[in-house]
């Protein structure tokens, strides 16, 4: 170890050091603790199952920054700047002990190897051209996404006075302790050329210098980290390894009949009443803004932002609700003038609950696997079941399942008669069916999905596959009853359904409804419902590539196909619909900007269709632009919602002879047709 | 502030009318099977006017419904959203009653369960839309009534009442008790919340028949009647198509004119 090396000044300075850094760490601690404290306020819940997943998480998309690459010119200053602090943070330990420590350098063994010593070089300047695109991109380019305040710019100003310091500090350090390593450091080595003639004590002087404003910021940043958006250097790991592992469509089940024994909520309506994970996830949101940037509601202009809910409900924890968390009485004077905010209604409004489409965009969007969608519903649980507080169209729809098993109030002795007037069997005629088609009420009533249902049927016909239906004993469901908050008739709706289900012994089911899909195969499981459910697009795809439908018939057409949410980002299913398409003669796929994990919702999911869009451009609207942009000759979906939402927009747009709009299985179903059906 | 509402179940009223039947023997409608019958959608402000002064003023909300043992349904629902106790009357007595022989019983209810302060009822009910229940109400047991009812406030001691008129609303000061017939402007109904929908579950609610209020079978139901139908019958509706010919479009609007003025529709 050298004992010639540089020093960080007197004695008193090493007393000073002392101070600071044991003065930093016991702030820092007195911080987390409030916040640890504050989290331990929450519900239990447990995410430490299946570490399998949890790693690769951990590896793939904290290490591996994957999400924030998908947007390459933020992504990569992230990874430059996330990195590099991986990286230089072991300098700067090595450094803050250079302080604490007289004598120590070096770390041992790793401090001369010539590797580490490059490391530290290459990130320090990298994390400076991180910063620097950083600035520019707040400054110049300004997403909307971005806030501009003060804590970005304070930050990005620190990290790159770490970095600057950090150069000089290794620049002065090659000319008053050479080393065999400073050959691996060749930025260094150009900030030791400029210093080369100046004196020794000059040239310490300057390390001096760089050392005491590295470490003090360093320091600063402990302090600072707790209080500010950037806590997510610390959070974001950790929230991304205890991300929910569970089906992504499953929405939690509460058990109604327990939480009324215990006089437990039923709903969300105080922040103590979501887990600790949901309240982790407010501290570490960054604010980057990407869950807003893709979120249908705040495209289009309504009052739901998922960034400012989730800061929103950060701010009510921190701020309001922290001396009654911590059981400290809020201050004897003055904090009494107001009145106490109600966390639904006055911190987040009915509102913007309602404005959800629960797409799940932004869920995919957020690089540190914030929730966003469970809360929302949460929240409207407490609206819908314990405030009863509720858009009247929502009502209307809720009385309409109660009445008669479907959102629209149609008599239930009606809901197999499209399949009497088609000869379509039900189970009970014939029981040795090997799939069930479940029809979905939009496929049994209304007159545009009921064609869908026709033409799905047609096709496992013309397959071979043995199917029938449930008929009358099919009722809704469930699915915009649970997602606009109505656990409790949602139950009702499951539990009658796997009696029926169950009832006939059904194994496999096929549905045209991803809404249906998603709540029949992965929401029926919490009700004893276990069933081998597939979307059409699937079971299509594959009698396609069995060949035991041959699409024949040309389509020349250009089709852009529009992901619906519930198939796509709920469950993975992008390339079977594209695979059916480009399975019919003529077929030229387009794709919209918009398009698989980040397609834009057609604006009905989450109860809207069931309601009016009263403030901002509506929805469906926009996602027809998306596709008029490249141009199809025609847009092929594969859900009833997302078929109604862009008829209803090409009606509109008054473009409905240019732009046909069809569902997957109208369009196979149109190229397999025999000469004799025609 | 005790209230009384009376509520009646009627088919959904949301079916379309086309899926009705009537059967014109027994001067009967028949409502499409499979429809559960809901609270006519008056009676639905009603409660929830009812519940909205409760929370004002305290007190009890009782709610009063005539028929069959379905109706036991919608009077659940009505604890739902918050009132605190039910009466079903039912008795084969009761059955075939006309708006007046229905508000004799209903009237004989109110008084068996003792004192009142207001009786809400819904302007009109959504089956046969008659609006006499409320007058009748009135009349029989001797208190104001005022019918459709926009808004109402408790106000030194007696009530301010706004009566729904065909251009506006004719304000007026009331004594308590009284029978209001609400009409929908005045409030949006609840939806209830799940604690209601599990306490409507709890709530006993008795069954009265005529013995128990104190009537004998020829003054309800009916024998009690005071309209009689006389045929129930869907009415055709006829269109003709007629064409108006001439050689000049003044001609023909002069023809027109001249055809409309025949016709007696100008």
């Amino acid at each position: 170890m050298e004992t010639t090396g540089p020093t960080i000044g007197p004695p008193v300075a090493v007393a000073l050091i002392w101070v600071l850094t044991l003065g930093a760490v016991a702030l820092f601690a007195i911080s987390a603790r409030r916040l640890v404290r504050l989290l331990a306020a929450g519900r239990p819940e447990n995410r430490l199952d299946q570490p399998g997943q949890r790693l690769q998480t951990l590896l793939v998309d904290v290490f591996g920054q994957r999400r924030l690459l998908e947007r390459p010119y933020s992504g990569i200053l992230h990874v430059l700047i996330f990195w590099g602090f991986v990286v230089t943070v072991l300098g700067s330990a090595e450094h803050l002990l250079h302080g604490l420590i007289p004598g120590f350098l070096d770390w041992p063994v790793i401090g001369g190897w010539g590797v580490y010593r490059f490391s530290q070089d290459l990130f320090s300047w990298l994390v400076l051209v991180g910063v620097v695109m950083a600035v520019y991109q707040r400054v110049v380019m300004r997403p909307p996404r971005l806030s501009l305040n003060l804590d970005g710019m304070v930050i990005l100003g620190l990290i790159a006075l770490l970095m600057v310091s950090n150069l000089l500090i290794f620049g002065a350090r090659i000319i008053l302790a050479p080393a065999a390593a400073d050959a691996w450091m060749p930025a260094s080595q150009l900030v030791a050329r400029a210093m080369l003639g100046l004196p020794a004590p000059a040239v310490e002087a300057l390390y001096r210098v760089g050392w005491w404003v590295h470490v003090t910021v360093l320091l600063g940043f402990l302090v600072y980290l707790p209080q500010s958006k950037h806590l997510h250097i610390i959070t974001a790991a950790p929230n991304s390894y205890l991300r929910s592992v569970k089906p992504k469509g499953q929405l939690p089940t509460i058990d109604i009949e327990k939480a009324l024994e215990n006089d437990e909520p039923v709903g969300v309506s105080k922040i103590e009443q979501f887990t600790w994970k949901d309240l982790l996830d407010t501290i570490t949101c960054t604010e980057c803004g990407r869950c807003q940037a893709e979120c249908p509601a705040s495209i289009s202009g309504k009052e739901l932002s998922p960034k400012y809910l989730v800061l929103n409900l950060k701010d009510h924890l921190l701020h309001d609700e922290a001396d009654r968390l911590l059981g400290k009485a809020p201050a004897a004077n003055g904090a009494t003038d107001h009145a106490p905010k109600e966390m639904v209604g006055d911190v987040i409004h009915d509102q913007v609950l309602w404005d959800c489409v629960t797409c799940r965009a932004c869920m995919d969007a957020c690089p540190v696997f914030i929730e966003h969608v469970p809360k929302i519903v949460d929240m409207r649980r407490h609206l819908v079941m314990e405030a009863s507080r509720i858009l009247p169209e929502w009502q209307k729809m809720l009385d309409n399942v109660e009445a008669s098993g479907n959102p629209w109030r149609f008599p239930r002795a009606q809901r197999a008669d499209w399949a009497k007037a088609n000869g379509i069997p039900t189970l009970a005629e014939r029981p040795d069916a090997e799939y069930l088609f479940w029809v979905g009420c939009a496929g049994s009533y209304d007159e545009r999905n009921v064609k869908v249902s026709i033409a799905l049927a047609r096709l496992l016909e013309r397959a071979g596959v043995a199917f029938a239906i449930l008929g009358t004993e099919e009722t809704c469901c469930g699915d915009p009853v649970r997602r606009v908050g109505n656990e409790y008739l949602f139950q009702l709706q499951a539990q009658q359904n796997v009696e029926t289900l169950n009832g006939h012994q059904v194994r496999k089911i096929v549905t045209a409804c991803p809404h249906c899909f998603n709540t029949v195969g992965t929401e029926y499981r919490a009700f004893g419902g276990d069933y081998e459910v597939v979307h059409h697009v699937q079971l299509l795809q594959q009698l396609v590539a069995e060949g035991r439908l041959k699409p024949e018939e040309r389509l020349d057409a250009s089709v852009a196909y529009h992901d619906p949410c519930y198939i796509g980002r709920y469950h993975d299913i992008y390339d079977q619909p594209r695979e059916a398409l480009k399975a019919i003669p003529g077929v030229e796929l387009r794709e919209m900007e918009r398009h698989r994990e980040r397609a834009m919702c057609c604006g009905a999911g989450g109860g809207h269709a069931f309601c009016e869009e009263r403030t901002g451009r509506r929805i469906n609207h926009i996602r027809l632009e998306q596709a008029l942009d490249v141009q199809p000759e025609r847009v092929a979906t594969a859900c009833p919602y997302c078929l109604m939402m862009f008829e209803d927009a090409t009606r509109a747009k008054d473009v409905t002879e240019t732009l046909p709009v069809a569902d997957v299985a109208e369009m196979l179903e149109r190229s397999t047709r025999r000469s004799d059906e025609l | 502030m005790d209230i009384v509402v009376c509520i009646k179940q009627v088919p959904d009223p949301e079916i379309p009318t086309s899926q009705f039947k009537v059967d014109e023997v027994a001067k009967r409608v028949v409502p499409p099977e499979g429809v559960a019958p809901v609270i006519s959608t008056f009676d639905l402000h009603a409660i929830e006017a009812a519940i909205q002064l409760k929370e004002q003023h305290g007190g009890k909300v009782t709610v009063i419904s005539l028929g069959p043992p379905s109706v036991r349904d919608a009077l659940k629902r009505a604890i739902a959203m918050g009132c605190d106790a039910a009466v079903q009357l039912e008795d084969p007595a009761f059955e075939g009653g006309d708006s007046y022989a229905t508000a004799v019983a209903l009237a004989a209810a109110i008084k068996k369960l003792g004192t009142f302060d207001l009786v809400l009822t819904g302007r009109q009910a959504a089956d046969w839309d008659s609006g006499q229940a409320p007058a009748a109400l009135a009349e029989l047991l001797d208190v104001a009534g005022a019918v459709p009812v926009q808004k109402v406030e408790v106000r030194d001691g007696g009530l301010y009442v706004e009566r729904v008129t065909e251009d506006g609303y004719q304000p007026i000061d009331m004594p308590l008790p009284s029978v209001l017939g609400i009409s929908n402007e005045i409030n949006q109904p609840r939806y209830p919340t799940l604690k209601g929908i599990m306490a409507s579950g709890k709530v006993p609610i008795p069954v009265w028949t005529a013995a128990d209020l104190g009537l004998s079978p020829d003054q309800v139901g009916a024998s009690a009647d005071r309209i009689v139908l006389q045929r129930l019958f869907v009415p055709v509706r006829e269109s003709k198509c007629e064409f108006i010919e001439a050689d000049t479009p003044q001609e023909m609007g002069e023809k027109l004119a001249q055809r409309l003025r025949e016709a007696r529709l100008i």
